[in-house]
């Protein structure tokens, strides 16, 4: 019983980590999948039918252009400084005297891989009812399909969240780790 | 792989690149058979040798030796590719397959005892200062771009080699003082070494950009080409950064573990060891220096909390 509760701590440890670097991952495949390799959107691509009644700055005029990748710039700025804050933090959570999972073991944790899937599913989630729904300022696809495109971004959002908790909650000890104690728990 | 990076031969291929490219090539692959035959004698050993590491170094060389292909494309995108490879992958595999560890534990402790005072020498500690390192590679890459230093290592093969030589060492360097498997004298702490690797985000994403707008380059090449090469500087080397940052995960207690080397000879093996250190049991598990022993006093506290519970 012990055993499980010692496990259970380690992984609610780990989700703050966890949930930062995902949010910064997750940040990363929008960026370079939907913004650099696709080219379907950039930050501000649907400005002009905004709801925030901002100019127009198409990607397809170069004072446009300038501005979206000002604004993706800023995004970039933000998942980076995610992705390294979420370390830090991982750091300190596994630099703590009663922290059970080994430091470098980590790498290969279900609970932290668990909560990283959920920050990326929270990415999803929060930055497309804000950016897509709320302001408007850009969609997954613009087109007369974009509200299709848009839903189904929540929709994956809403599966990883879902997938990374059920991923994190399995990451209880295996039979064979509880004879060997100086490996510790499967965390 | 597809695209094959140009490394001597932007335009015309002369005798001279394509006797550097060879000896490049050769040096390469020699290190690597070397590097193999000796891993393949640690396994006999009791501690063994984690295939990982071979497999990391086999694949850093077999990116180098792909990015020391001369091509005759004259297109700067390919050029980039060639520099993402040489400067940042190649590297990153190089320093997670612990060269230097396997140097040690294959030579005599007279040859390792005289390497490390090398290593440990003034001027290699100035040398792999992270402020010098991460001037050398940012640093380098505005030299490159924003000086006449580019169309000069197109005409001068002899410049052109040094330059990738640069690119090699200052990135391998690099990689190696923030997430190399490696002990190193001086490494910064945990939180420093975040904070040098978002600097060097930083000023990679900003040079990158630079070269995409087309502003402050000298370089002769059409807009087009210079947002392609920009774009693929910007995301692969994104991704380049972002798997060694998450390498640094899996070795950032080397640190703690220098201190201790003194108990990790090899026979050193204590037969009371919780953990059997067999040569099979290396395989599926990472560097050996921490798990042959209950290592850390968080593990150790680990392991006493653990046992209290039964």
């Amino acid at each position: 019983m012990t055993d499980i509760a010692t496990v259970r701590t380690t992984s609610t440890s780990l989700a703050l980590p966890g949930i930062v670097l995902g949010v910064g991952l997750g940040g990363f495949v929008d960026g370079i999948v939907l913004h650099q390799i696709l080219q379907w959107h950039h930050m501000l691509t649907s400005t002009g039918q905004d709801r925030l009644g901002l100019a127009s700055y198409p990607a397809t005029t170069v004072h446009g252009l300038e501005m979206n990748t000002l604004w993706d710039g800023f995004f970039h700025t933000f998942t980076w400084l995610a992705v390294l804050l979420g370390l830090a933090l991982l750091y300190r959570r596994l630099s703590r005297p009663d922290a059970a999972a080994r430091p470098s073991g980590v790498l290969s944790s279900r609970a932290l891989w668990g909560w990283v899937l959920c920050g990326w599913g929270l990415f999803n989630l929060v930055e497309g009812i804000i950016d897509h729904h709320i302001l408007g300022i850009h969609h997954v696809r613009s087109g007369e399909r974009q509200t299709l495109w848009d839903i189904g971004f929540l929709v994956l959002g809403a599966l990883l969240v879902i997938g990374g908790w059920l991923l994190q909650r399995s990451a209880t000890p295996r039979p064979a780790a509880d004879a060997s104690g100086a490996r510790g728990p499967r965390s | 792989m597809t695209t094959t990076p140009i490394v001597l031969a932007h335009g015309t291929t002369t005798h001279l690149t394509d006797v550097a490219t060879t000896a490049g090539a050769v040096v390469t692959v020699g290190a690597c058979a070397v590097y193999v035959m000796a891993a393949n004698r640690l396994r006999d050993e009791p501690r063994g040798w984690s295939l990982w590491r071979t497999a990391s170094f086999v694949a850093g060389t077999v990116l180098l030796v792909v990015a020391l292909v001369p091509s005759t494309s004259d297109d700067l995108t390919d050029h980039m590719a060639g520099h993402l490879l040489l400067g940042m992958y190649a590297p990153l595999f190089l320093a997670l397959s612990a060269p230097m560890t396997l140097f040690l534990r294959s030579v005599r402790p007279s040859t390792g005892r005289r390497a490390m005072r090398l290593v440990r020498s003034g001027p290699a500690r100035v040398l792999t200062h992270p402020v010098i390192l991460l001037s050398a590679t940012v640093g380098g890459l505005v030299v490159l771009y924003f000086t006449p230093l580019f169309t000069l290592s197109e005409t001068q093969p002899t410049v052109h080699a040094l330059v990738h030589l640069h690119f090699f060492v200052s990135g391998y360097l690099f990689s190696w003082m923030i997430a190399g498997a490696d002990p190193a004298p001086d490494r910064p702490s945990v939180p420093a070494r975040l904070v040098i690797l978002g600097v060097a985000i930083l000023g990679h994403a900003v040079v990158a950009q630079l070269i995409h707008a087309g502003l402050f380059v000298s370089i002769e090449a059409p807009a087009a080409q210079l947002r392609a090469a920009g774009n693929l500087m910007y995301y692969w080397g994104d991704i380049a950064e972002i798997l060694l940052a998450l390498a640094m995960l899996q070795t950032w207690r080397v640190r703690q573990m220098a201190g201790r080397q003194r108990n990790t000879r090899p026979g050193n093996t204590r037969p009371g060891n919780t953990r059997p250190a067999t040569g099979r049991d290396e395989v599926s598990r990472p560097p050996i220096e921490r798990r042959r022993r209950p290592g850390t006093p968080t593990v150790r506290r680990a392991v006493r909390s653990a046992a209290g519970t039964r």
